[in-house]
């Protein structure tokens, strides 16, 4: 293997560091050398500007630690750090080097300190065990990195501290991150607007973009998307009229034709959509800080539901969410028909590159999200690393996490290598899009960069009562778009049973005055 | 006259030697009884009745799980909620009283048959009890995960099935008409410890009883509903009252597959039970929920037992 | 005439038995088809390399069999440290449910004394409440003990009476024994204990089979008292290890599976040789068609 392969598997995750150390070594490289390599992998942002990032000459010394910077100026530590990792994406097996690679460059320094991973197999088994061992007294440290929705479950139980102190004290210049991508650490709804409350520092983010199949398109005359985001005609409708030229059944009519047959359809013109996504580009939201109140039965969210549910059940160009529930964890279901090339323009997000971007039988690319009547929304995942407040090593914990997230090199190295998601700090999303661009050649990553701007969490915003709304949701959602009752009706039940549930919620519950 | 005493002194005294022998006697018996479930009794207190009682206090009151000291009591209120004002609650006792309607006697049944199947003396039958009990081997979640390929309408085995014998697809498990039969079905893949009981009480009939059944020209049929099923009606109670429980409380199966929809028309008891403490946080309402359960299932036992007193037969005689 | 009409009722009926015997045998193929169609499958996925997993359709046959996923899934994760945690686990549970339920089981059975049934019913009672529920009081219980993060809150239960759906089992076969062999020993002065090793041990080996075998799989294939309990990797048992191959982004079925088969190989070979103990069992007892 070349040394550029040997670089390009290990900064994929492919390749474990001992595995990228032995096969250098067998490759003739001396370990200085592969030092060198491991530095020039890992710091690869030389204007940190971050308040203590001493340059270390990570390269020259040993191959042991590729994190450059020390930890606070001079104080020591002692104890034992527990980060439970599994609320989100960290324990597949090619993930943990490089968290055991930072967590003993941190020990090196802090001899008195050990760092323990304690790892669960999915977000609802690490649900249970922070629940359990918070309420027996004995919680993890750090929780890393964790997903927003599992994060947000335990805002209102007052179970995160507010990191909002240390971050401005860090020094990090927040400024330099996303604001769509800031919005995940604010719980704004719970804390007030504008608030400088912190439920956790950002640890990655993912975007969503439009990826669809060239050869479709091609074959049935319809012109590709846009690439550009925010184009004056690529809209809902826009994207509707393609979706049914692309939509065939077995006799090869399209959607557009007549005696169209829909419950033969063997090429679907979308897949992998959400309601969500509709809802939002409608101008819906779920809930109003400033009234309290639920916004579910605006004409906004009901118009936006009920174009989703007409996609399916009126022009039947969506491919349903069914198939995608039909692997635990992952998008199996929906990732066979677009990888087998039954569907034109799916929903994309640059974690599902492992399964979406499998498809190697046709020429595909990515292009901008439609806009909607009132905005052009993609979804926007935000993990993050928190602090319980029940944390027996409140300042330990919260140095350990500066170290592994603010910190550079380690903060992208985690990010990039580990976690495979886009760092948070401007200037680092280009080390990502090389990445994928290494990967995919043919694609346009030039959508990726862009997509920041339009892409939000705000499916994912602080709602009172929010395990409860968000199943509320669901379920009536789930009713919509299965056809078995239309938008306006079933929004109204869903507005009346939320504001029941958020009511409940402020009679037994009060709002943080910071 | 000493004669006369004589005659009643001695038996009263053997009477009484007696009557003090078999009261020692029972009361060995009692010493011993509770010497043999001393390690039940230990754990019982200990690691049992603490929490149950801990999670009946809990039920009066609105526990924050992360902030103790915000706790308040508020009677029956959680009570209240549940019978009276919560939707969800009707739906989960629906839900899961239809999927024990269906589960409980398709177990059963089929835990019955291949016991009856499997206490012949068929070539390889030891190969066979293996094979047919290995499904239950399984994991819940490794069965559940490989369920949902079965019940994929695209692709999944089941409509290939259907296909084959020239019937429709189905939507299986993505209906709300058909996710509990769907269920149901799928927990016939856990018959094995219902067989295997079963096998263990058919093995158990003498077969002197079969013999002289046959000498009176009796028939299979005969024989089955006249001999084997009274001899193993104490398995087929067990059985019965081990179904109802753990079919009321099932858990792994909807949680990891349909998650409680589509639209909450698979939403189990447990189910809420656990999203309720679990992801709302509202530990009280959930001992409350577990304790109307308890209560139910206490009911339902009851009932069984009661009619135990008919139907089942204990050769050792006494209840 | 007589005699020559019985030997052709002999006739018939040995045709009829024969023939009885190969539709009953046709039967527990089918059925066997069905009750091992999980296994095949799961065989089959963990032998597909990354990009055929997700192939449509699926084939039952993979293309180009990677048994090397087996190689890999046992040494991505430390297999063999989770699989001795779990049979060391598995042995004491095993052996603690078998002593402790016999002895309690056979006290609710034959055994009279003040309040005995009243307690056997709120020991079947308790098996009617939903674990979610007692774990948070439960956990706070073993943290007093300082019992958290060791194996003992996995393994003390069964040494305490194993449980009362063991204890259940056991009692309806007690109770299903005739009495006398039990009361000839008594009057001939044999303590309880006797009585329980000599006499009823030895006609309930089906049912202990069945006990040890229920309470085999159940502890090897634990997963929530592991997750909650154990906080170090190193003491994790297989249940834990296996799901580690699920991703929020991307699961690696092919290695669930190899990983998931390999595990159940114990529980297998278990029964089977658990079989042979039903066989024995049935000679001693003379019973069985």
């Amino acid at each position: 293997m070349s040394e550029h392969h040997l670089v390009r598997e290990y900064l994929s995750g492919r390749l474990s560091r001992r595995a990228f150390l032995r096969r250098a070594a067998a490759a003739g490289l001396s370990v200085p050398a592969v030092s060198a390599l491991l530095a020039a992998c890992g710091s690869n942002n030389k204007n940190a500007n971050t308040g203590n990032a001493k340059a270390t000459n990570a390269g020259a010394s040993n191959a042991a630690t590729v994190a450059g910077g020390t930890t606070t100026a001079g104080q020591r530590f002692k104890g034992t750090v527990q980060i439970l990792v599994g609320f989100g994406t960290g324990n597949a097996p090619a993930q943990i080097p490089v968290q055991q690679e930072l967590a003993e460059a941190y020990m090196k320094q802090q001899p008195d300190v050990k760092i323990e991973f304690v790892r669960v197999p999915d977000s609802t088994a690490a649900q249970q065990k922070l629940t359990v061992a918070t309420a027996g007294g004995q919680p993890p440290d750090v929780v890393l990195p964790a997903g927003r929705y599992g994060v947000y479950l335990f805002v209102d139980q007052g179970i995160w501290q507010d990191l909002g102190p240390r971050l401005a004290q860090s020094g990090v210049n927040l400024d330099a991150y996303p604001p769509n991508v800031l919005e995940a650490i604010r719980a704004t709804g719970y804390y007030p607007q504008n608030s400088k409350a912190a439920i956790g520092v950002p640890a990655g983010y993912h975007v969503h973009v439009m990826a669809y199949n060239k050869e479709l398109f091609a074959k049935a005359n319809v012109p590709e998307p846009p690439h550009k985001w925010d184009t004056a005609d690529w809209t809902y409708e826009k994207q509707l009229e393609y979706a049914k030229r692309l939509t065939l059944d077995k006799n090869g009519r399209s959607a557009a034709d007549p005696g169209f047959d829909p419950n033969n359809v063997v090429q679907w013109g979308m897949g992998h959509f959400f309601p969500e996504m509709f809802w939002h580009g409608f101008g819906g939201r779920h809930y109003d800080p400033a009234t309290r109140k639920a916004q579910f039965d605006t004409q906004e969210s009901i118009g936006g539901l009920q174009w989703a549910s007409d996609l399916v059940n009126k022009h039947h160009v969506l491919l349903t969410d069914v198939l995608a529930k039909s692997q635990g964890g992952g998008e199996g279901g929906q990732a066979f028909l677009w990888t087998s090339g039954k569907v034109a323009m799916i929903d994309m997000c640059t974690c599902d590159f492992a399964s979406f971007g499998q498809a190697k039988d046709f020429k595909w690319d990515i292009a901008a999200m439609p806009k909607g009547p009132k905005r052009t929304f993609a979804f926007l995942n935000v993990d993050v690393g928190a602090i319980p407040r029940a944390s027996k090593q409140q300042d330990l914990a919260w140095d350990v996490l500066r170290f592994f997230l603010i910190q550079q090199p380690n903060a992208s190295h985690l990010i990039l290598d580990s976690y495979g998601a886009i760092p948070p700090e401007k200037g680092q999303e280009s080390k990502f899009a090389e990445n994928i661009k290494g990967k995919y050649p043919n694609l346009d990553v030039q959508v990726i960069l862009d997509a920041i701007q339009y892409c939000s969490g705000a499916n994912e915003d602080w709602i009172p009562n929010y395990a409860q709304v968000n199943q509320l949701t669901g379920k009536h959602f789930d009713v919509i778009m299965l056809g078995q009752a239309p938008a306006d009706s079933e929004m109204r039940k869903l507005q009346s049973e939320a504001q029941a549930a958020i009511d409940d919620w402020f009679k037994n519950n009060k709002l943080p005055t910071a | 006259m000493r004669a006369v005493l004589e005659r009643y002194r001695v038996p009263r005294a053997r009477a009484l030697a007696s009557a003090a022998r078999r009261w020692r006697a029972r009361r060995d018996e009692a010493i011993w009884a509770y010497v043999l479930i001393l390690p039940w009794l230990i754990g019982f207190v200990g690691l049992t009745l603490a929490p149950i009682v801990a999670t009946l206090l809990l039920s009066l009151t609105d526990y924050r799980v992360f902030q103790p000291e915000l706790t308040r009591f508020v009677g029956l209120q959680n009570y209240r909620t549940a019978l009276v004002h919560d939707a969800s609650f009707r739906t989960a006792v629906r839900v899961t009283a239809y999927y024990c309607a269906l589960a409980v006697p398709l177990d059963l049944i089929a835990g019955l048959a291949l016991a009856l199947l499997l206490n012949t003396r068929v070539a390889g039958v030891t190969v066979f009890r293996t094979i047919y009990y290995i499904p239950s081997l399984i994991s819940g979640v490794v069965l559940s995960l490989l369920f949902l390929w079965v019940f994929q309408p695209q692709f999944g085995l089941a409509n290939a099935l259907l296909e084959a014998l020239g019937l429709p697809r189905q939507q299986w498990i993505y209906s709300t008409r058909l996710v509990i039969p769907s269920l149901a079905l799928m927990s016939v893949w856990g018959v094995g410890r219902t067989m295997i009981v079963f096998l263990a009480a058919l093995q158990g009939i003498p077969t002197e009883l079969y013999e002289s059944a046959q000498i009176d020209g009796a028939g299979p049929l005969a024989k089955l509903f006249a001999i084997t099923l009274p001899m193993i009606s104490p398995a087929i109670f067990f059985n019965l009252v081990l179904d109802v429980i753990a079919d009321l409380q099932i858990f792994t199966a909807p949680f990891v597959i349909t998650k409680g929809g589509p639209a909450e028309a698979s939403l189990f008891y447990v189910l809420y039970l656990y999203r309720s403490a679990f992801e709302q946080f509202r530990m009280g309402y959930a001992c409350a929920l577990a304790w109307l359960l308890f209560l139910a299932i206490m009911v339902l036992t009851a009932i069984i037992f009661r009619s135990g007193s008919i139907w089942v037969y204990y050769e050792g005689g006494r209840r | 005439m007589m005699v020559v009409q019985m030997s052709q009722t002999v006739r018939w009926s040995r045709v009829a038995r024969f023939v009885g015997r190969v539709i009953i045998f046709a039967l527990l193929l089918a059925g066997a088809a069905l009750a091992l169609f999980p296994l095949v499958w799961m065989l089959s996925t963990s032998l597909k390399p990354d990009s055929e997993v997700f192939k449509l359709p699926p084939s039952w046959i993979p293309a180009h069999p990677r048994w090397e996923n087996y190689r890999e899934a046992v040494t991505l994760i430390p297999y063999w440290r989770y699989t001795l945690n779990t049979i060391i686990i598995t042995a004491l549970v095993v052996s603690g449910t078998v002593i402790t339920s016999t002895m309690v089981a056979y006290s609710f059975a034959r055994l009279r004394a003040p309040g005995l049934s009243a307690l056997f019913a709120l020991a079947l009672s308790t098996i009617m409440l939903p674990t979610s529920v007692t774990l948070i009081p439960t956990f706070l219980i073993y943290r007093q003990l300082h019992w958290i993060g060791t194996y003992l809150p996995l393994v003390v239960p069964s040494w305490l009476g194993g449980g009362a759906f063991n204890i259940f089992l056991l009692r309806q076969f007690f109770l299903a024994l005739p009495r006398e062999p039990e009361e000839a020993a008594r009057v001939d002065g044999a303590g309880y204990l006797t009585i329980l090793w000599r006499i009823v041990v030895p006609q309930s080996i089906p049912a202990l089979t069945a006990v040890a075998i229920f309470n085999f799989v159940a502890s090897w294939n634990d997963f929530l008292d592991p997750l909650i309990y154990l906080d170090k990797p190193e003491q994790f048992t297989l249940s834990l290890g296996i799901n580690s191959f699920k991703d929020i982004y991307f699961s690696h079925w092919n290695y669930l599976m190899a990983a998931a088969l390999v595990a159940a190989l114990p529980c297998v070979l278990v029964v089977f040789f658990a079989n042979r103990l039903f066989i024995r069992g049935v000679v001693i007892s003379g019973h069985g068609q």
